[in-house]
């Protein structure tokens, strides 16, 4: 579990085996989370960022378990839901 | 580099390893945290007898379900098995039975076996109204002399005593990724050390089936929960006309930042932590064995507490996300919020304030460190908020009409 501090955005990942980050602020106008890694801007509060690219067919992994398959190629930071995601 | 701070589960371990716990060891090896004196009505008929002869004895305690007469068998059974776990239960060290005649006050003390002072008052075999509460007050008189006797008092016990009943409501996106993980941390605490758990309303686990194939190693229990999660199912699409799965997640949900049914799902099921199951319950049927059970009940919270107090639960944990009064009076329930605007009117119904998580100022670690800590301190004594106020009911799933 790794909860961010610092600049950027608050983000939660509630599993080691996650390849998705919570969004814990409303600060939606920032585009890099705590740890500085770059992420879409915009992404609301309670919603997913992509930690790593996420093939098509590959699953999205949160709570460390899979909540579904992407649908389209996922890359690192990008916003992840029923866009890209069922 | 991750700025984060994480705080790894033994830290955990070892806060726990420091505490001390004292409960009510009773003579069949249970353990309770409370030692009610209750004033139990098995009918709604005797339930206003009930109130008049508990506002006798300020230490007693009330206990009626507004139970009906003319019930078909599996409602019946289900008033019974409400009467024989409560007269089990581990918070309860004495009871006094009310029943509307004399017939089944004689058969209950005739099946009933429990581990505590017990008498019985039938309403019928009293001369009036007054007699019928001054000598059930004179019968409570006589359990609190024979409690005396036995002594019953706190001892130190093990960490394996906690037997919790694991709740979520008014769930919303706080408990889904702040309380409901960090309840199932404490779970798998409980767990480790020998204690046990049970989990209930079956429709939350809609969407969530996988979990149970990969965490049920016992096929007979599997196959048990996967049946009780497609009977609810198959009721809500009855009642609603609708596929419950092709309509979740709702607009609502979507908007909330969930993408499928089994994420949402994942916020009530990451509330039972990550140990396996080791048995499938019926409403209201006893745990009895340490680990981790699924119990069927409706979703109705009062409803489901009352199934997990009668499968023994001493203690609950309750996610709250906006506000849910429920509570149990026998089993008494930590209220666990993370949600600030809940936060901001209702913190007297509230035991263990999370709010630091969204803000940074708490982390996982430090979040279960709260929770264990309010759970030992309720364990040895200390009031929850719903305790203090007197919150809570029982409440039986109805499932066929009276005659």
């Amino acid at each position: 579990m790794q909860l961010g501090t610092q600049r950027g955005r608050r983000f939660l990942v509630l599993s080691p085996a996650d390849n998705v980050a919570t969004l814990m602020d409303e600060d939606a106008g920032i585009a890099c989370l705590s740890d500085g890694m770059t992420i879409a801007d915009k992404v609301p509060f309670g919603h997913k960022v992509s930690l790593r690219a996420i093939a098509p067919g590959e699953a999205v992994v949160k709570y460390g378990i899979s909540i579904g398959v992407a649908t389209h190629p996922i890359e690192q930071g990008e916003h992840v839901h029923v866009h890209n995601c069922e | 580099m991750c700025m984060s701070i994480t705080v790894s589960s033994t830290d955990l371990f070892d806060f726990a390893s420091s505490l001390e716990w004292h409960g009510y060891r009773r003579s069949d090896g249970r353990v309770g945290i409370r030692n009610h004196r209750i004033v139990l009505s098995t009918v709604a008929l005797t339930d206003r007898l009930a109130a008049a002869i508990a506002a006798t004895d300020t230490d007693s305690l009330c206990v009626m379900g507004a139970f009906s007469r003319g019930l078909q068998k599996i409602d019946e059974v289900m008033v019974e098995r409400f009467i024989r776990s409560v007269l089990t239960h581990p918070n309860v060290g004495a009871a006094l039975v009310l029943t509307h005649d004399r017939a089944t006050a004689e058969r209950l003390a005739r099946e009933i076996d429990a581990a505590i002072p017990i008498e019985y008052l039938a309403f019928m075999q009293c001369a009036g109204r007054a007699r019928a509460v001054a000598e059930g007050g004179e019968k409570l008189q006589m359990l609190a002399s024979r409690q005396n006797k036995l002594e019953q008092r706190r001892t130190m016990v093990g960490q394996d005593a906690v037997a919790l009943a694991l709740e979520c409501g008014g769930s919303d996106v706080s408990s889904s990724i702040c309380s409901n993980p960090v309840i199932g941390d404490i779970c798998d605490l409980t767990i480790a050390v020998g204690g046990s758990a049970v989990v209930s309303e079956t429709a939350e686990f809609i969407g969530a089936e996988a979990v149970f194939e990969d965490r049920c190693p016992d096929p007979a229990t599997r196959q048990m929960v996967l049946d009780f999660i497609s009977y609810r199912a198959r009721l809500m699409e009855q009642d609603s006309g609708k596929d419950y799965r092709g309509t979740n997640p709702t607009r609502e949900n979507i908007d909330g930042g969930l993408t499928t049914l089994i994420e949402k799902s994942m916020g009530a099921v990451s509330k039972t932590g990550t140990t396996d199951f080791v048995s499938a319950l019926e409403f209201g049927m006893p745990a009895g064995a340490p680990g981790l059970h699924f119990m069927d009940t409706p979703f109705f919270s009062p409803v489901s507490l009352t199934g997990m107090m009668m499968a023994g639960c001493n203690l609950g944990l309750f996610a709250m996300g906006v506000f849910n009064p429920s509570g149990n009076p026998l089993c008494p329930i930590i209220k666990i919020c993370g949600n600030p605007q809940t936060l901001r009117h209702w913190r007297e119904d509230i035991d263990v304030e999370l709010d630091g998580y969204f803000t940074g100022e708490l982390d996982r670690g430090g979040a279960q460190q709260a929770v264990l800590a309010r759970m030992n301190a309720v364990f040895n004594g200390a009031e929850t908020a719903s305790e203090i106020v007197g919150e809570g009911q029982f409440m039986l799933p109805r499932l066929k009409d009276a005659l």
